[in-house]
């Protein structure tokens, strides 16, 4: 697994890329020495606004192989991972879908509805993650606190796709709904980057 | 009550610590969460052991993940202070500085493959893995597709039973005994723990991994001491009929001049529910003596204990070992910290580190050569932590008075949102944590940047440089990566049996009494519902501003 989180402010420069401007030059050439840098490895599959104000991040999982960029602010977090490429944590969407990643403690994931993304139709799914478990030393509470993440899974050519999530790290929601509203219009911008649309299979 | 315990720990081990010749893994400072019932007295009489262990039997019949061997590597440079600082850095609390030594840990010869020799008996250890799995674990296997196809129904998977296991009674006794030569067991001249002991290590060796570390250990001639001992702070309480305690479960140090790791165990283990000792301590003593007790006896020797201490992974490769052995077990984590690894691995350590102050200062390989910027970089995250808390908390308060509101001017009878304030009174005491917490972390970076602009900080910093280039980080890294892939993989293979609290816990687990009690679903939908119809009042009239 990639550890490494840039330094902040290298990664807010990167994050350009995710604007459909173009990527400052100086900084990804510096830093995009071997590996490609998460946040373009994300944008080279797909094109979304990201939230306006939200703090980015990127890093990767699976050595590399899948790579994430995230959105946070507050306790709301948007999250875009892609998967499928050689030595990926999850090779298809089922696998995905029956992983770790998409459980609750375990369980599978409940449908929370529909959703359009880049004119395909997905399955909107709903989990919960524990939250405020706090050292790792101590044992974890019987019953822990839990957050609620909804998540859905967009294929794309060659085997890749991408899933998006919102998680909110508290059981209790935004009285004003700004996450989620987030989360709407992330989802409504949401373009593959290049290519043709894969038909839902 | 927190906030003193808190800065004595920031404070103390500057002073009381330096006459400690160890290094410490733990630090109390996280919340206790969940409101104990009842606090019980330190002196509940020690219940009946269980005579024999009753969980379930593990996974598969190999170890998943092969323990990365080491050859004989130089020490490091020591360091010619004395009188380090140790306030400035939490993690490395109590510590003096490392005796001198240019002695690399004595390998047997059979212990020394290389990294291509350990992956290739990995790869055939997968593959019988794989075969148990298709004559044993289909049952489980076909639960996990059926899982996946089952989705769109909402269906969810409890998880199958525990799957055969070819035990090997005598060749774990075999195991146990040659651990035994090399591991001293501190039983306080107690027989009952004495013979807890040695029921937790057994226990701990039906894990087929937790063999496969221990042999290692072993074949590495390695020695540590084991033990139970109280912790301070840690308290006894009784939740729904269950004995839990707070705390911290186990640690370890390195014993520089004994030259053994020391591993300590909680000793409310002995007191608490019988299930935590059997279900939840094999696990932690995999975590401390096979995962630190291990590299600790590699790296202490070579002067990198304090190194290994600082690392960020040191804590991620014994963790994973831990869940690794947990899940063997009984096919279940009694850390919800797994979960959270598992649903994002590389987000993970980010994530602990501005939750926990120890966790700020650990270092990756890369920011070990140059630790102040890495610090600056964190103190303007902390900072910025600090006011996300308070903007939260601040945010979430913010509902009280839209309770209230419906209770004094809709009618609503103030117990149906006794659920809704009972979480929110919890999430309240969240946030102020979150608040201490944060406020904790910048004063922790703050010191550990005031440290390393000294005299001491600058040898300090040349120190982590050399122990950054080590190859035995490299391998302990390596090491970390293949238990986080064996981790991921197991639970792919072996769907989790999914513990009770998971059930309650999940967003849409039933409430106990929903025609009493508003859940937050309901409570939203009347607070927009509401708006709706303020908007159709006069204007003067209307609660609520667009």
């Amino acid at each position: 697994m990639s550890r490494a989180c840039r330094a902040f402010p290298t990664v807010l420069a990167l994050f350009g890329a995710f604007s459909f401007l173009a990527l400052s030059a100086p900084a990804a050439a510096k830093e995009a020495v071997k590996m490609p840098i998460p946040a373009q490895a994300v944008a080279a599959l797909v094109k979304f606004s990201p939230p306006k104000g939200w703090s980015p991040r990127d890093y990767s999982n699976a050595a590399g192989a899948d790579p994430v960029a995230s959105f946070e602010n507050g306790e709301d977090r948007i999250v875009a991972r892609a998967f499928g490429a050689p030595g990926s944590d999850y090779k298809t969407p089922a696998d995905f879908l029956a992983g770790p990643a998409a459980l609750t403690m375990g369980m599978a994931p409940t449908v929370a509805g529909k959703v359009v993304v880049a004119g395909q139709t997905l399955t909107l799914y709903k989990r919960g993650f524990p939250i405020n478990l706090g050292d790792p030393h101590v044992a974890s509470p019987p019953k822990p606190m839990m957050g609620v993440e909804k998540f859905c899974v967009l294929p794309l050519a060659k085997g890749r796709f991408v899933a998006f999530s919102y998680a909110r790290s508290s059981p209790i929601p935004d009285l004003e709904k700004t996450g989620e509203k987030a989360w709407e219009s992330f989802l409504n911008s949401i373009k593959p980057a290049g290519g043709k649309k894969k038909k839902k299979t | 009550m927190r906030r003193h315990l808190l800065a004595a720990l920031l404070v103390l081990p500057g002073s009381a610590g330096a006459q400690v010749a160890r290094v410490t893994l733990e630090t109390p400072l996280t919340p206790v969460t969940g409101a104990p019932n009842a606090i019980l007295p330190a002196t509940v009489s020690m219940p009946a052991l269980p005579s024999a262990f009753t969980l379930n039997a593990p996974l598969s019949a190999s170890a998943l993940v092969t323990p990365v061997p080491v050859s004989a590597a130089a020490a490091v440079t020591p360091l010619a202070t004395k009188t380090f600082k140790p306030a400035a850095f939490s993690a490395m609390a109590g510590i003096k500085r490392f005796v001198p030594t240019s002695a690399a840990p004595a390998i047997r010869p059979d212990a020394t493959r290389t990294v291509i020799e350990s992956l290739r008996l990995h790869g055939a250890e997968s593959s019988q893995v794989a075969a148990f799995k298709g004559e044993a674990g289909s049952v489980a296997a076909e639960r996990n597709f059926l899982s996946a196809a089952g989705l769109d129904e909402g269906g969810g998977t409890t998880g199958g039973e525990p799957l055969a296991q070819n035990d090997d009674g005598a060749r774990r006794a075999d195991l146990r005994d040659r651990l035994l030569k090399r591991v001293t067991l501190a039983d306080n001249g107690k027989p009952e723990e004495r013979e807890a002991l040695i029921r937790v290590l057994e226990h701990m060796l039906v894990s087929p991994t937790a063999q496969s570390f221990a042999e290692s250990f072993i074949a590495d001639n390695l020695s540590a001491v084991i033990g139970f001992q109280d912790m301070p702070g840690s308290l006894l309480y009784d939740q729904d009929g269950i004995k839990r305690f707070s705390g911290t479960r186990g640690l370890t140090g390195w014993n520089r001049e004994k030259g053994l790791a020391e591993v300590y165990l909680n000793r409310n283990y002995l007191q608490a529910d019988a299930s935590l000792f059997n279900e939840d301590l094999p696990a932690i003593l995999a975590h401390e003596l096979l995962g630190h007790g291990r590299w600790y006896g590699r790296m202490g020797p070579l002067n990198l204990a304090e190194g290994y201490a600082t690392h960020e992974i040191h804590e991620q490769q014994a963790r994973g070992l831990g869940w690794i052995v947990d899940y063997e077990l009984d096919r279940k984590f009694a850390d919800g910290g797994a979960w959270q690894y598992l649903q994002d691995p590389g987000n993970y350590l980010s994530t602990i580190r501005m939750q926990i102050p120890v966790y700020a200062t650990m270092l990756s390989s890369a920011e070990m050569g140059d630790p102040l910027k890495a610090y600056q970089s964190r103190l303007a995250l902390a900072a910025e932590s600090v006011s996300r808390a308070e903007r939260n908390l601040t945010n979430h308060r913010s509902w009280y008075s839209v309770i209230d509101y419906f209770i004094a001017k809709r009618g609503v009878k103030a117990e149906r949102f006794a659920t809704l304030r009972a979480e929110m009174a919890q999430m309240d005491e969240v946030y102020k944590q979150r608040i201490e917490v944060a406020q904790s972390v910048t004063a922790t970076l703050q010191n550990a940047i005031k440290f390393l602009q000294s005299a001491d900080g600058a040898q300090y910093e040349a120190y982590l440089k050399q122990v950054a280039a080590h190859p035995y980080m490299d391998l302990m890294i390596q090491e970390s990566d293949q238990l986080g892939a064996a981790l991921q993989q197991i639970v792919k293979d072996f769907p989790p049996i999914v513990a009770e609290s998971a059930a309650n816990a999940s967003p849409d687990a039933p409430k106990s009494d929903p025609s009493a009690h508003i859940s937050w679903a309901e409570f939203m939908k009347m607070y927009e519902q509401d708006r709706v119809d303020d908007r159709k009042r006069p204007r003067f009239l209307r609660h609520w501003t667009d």
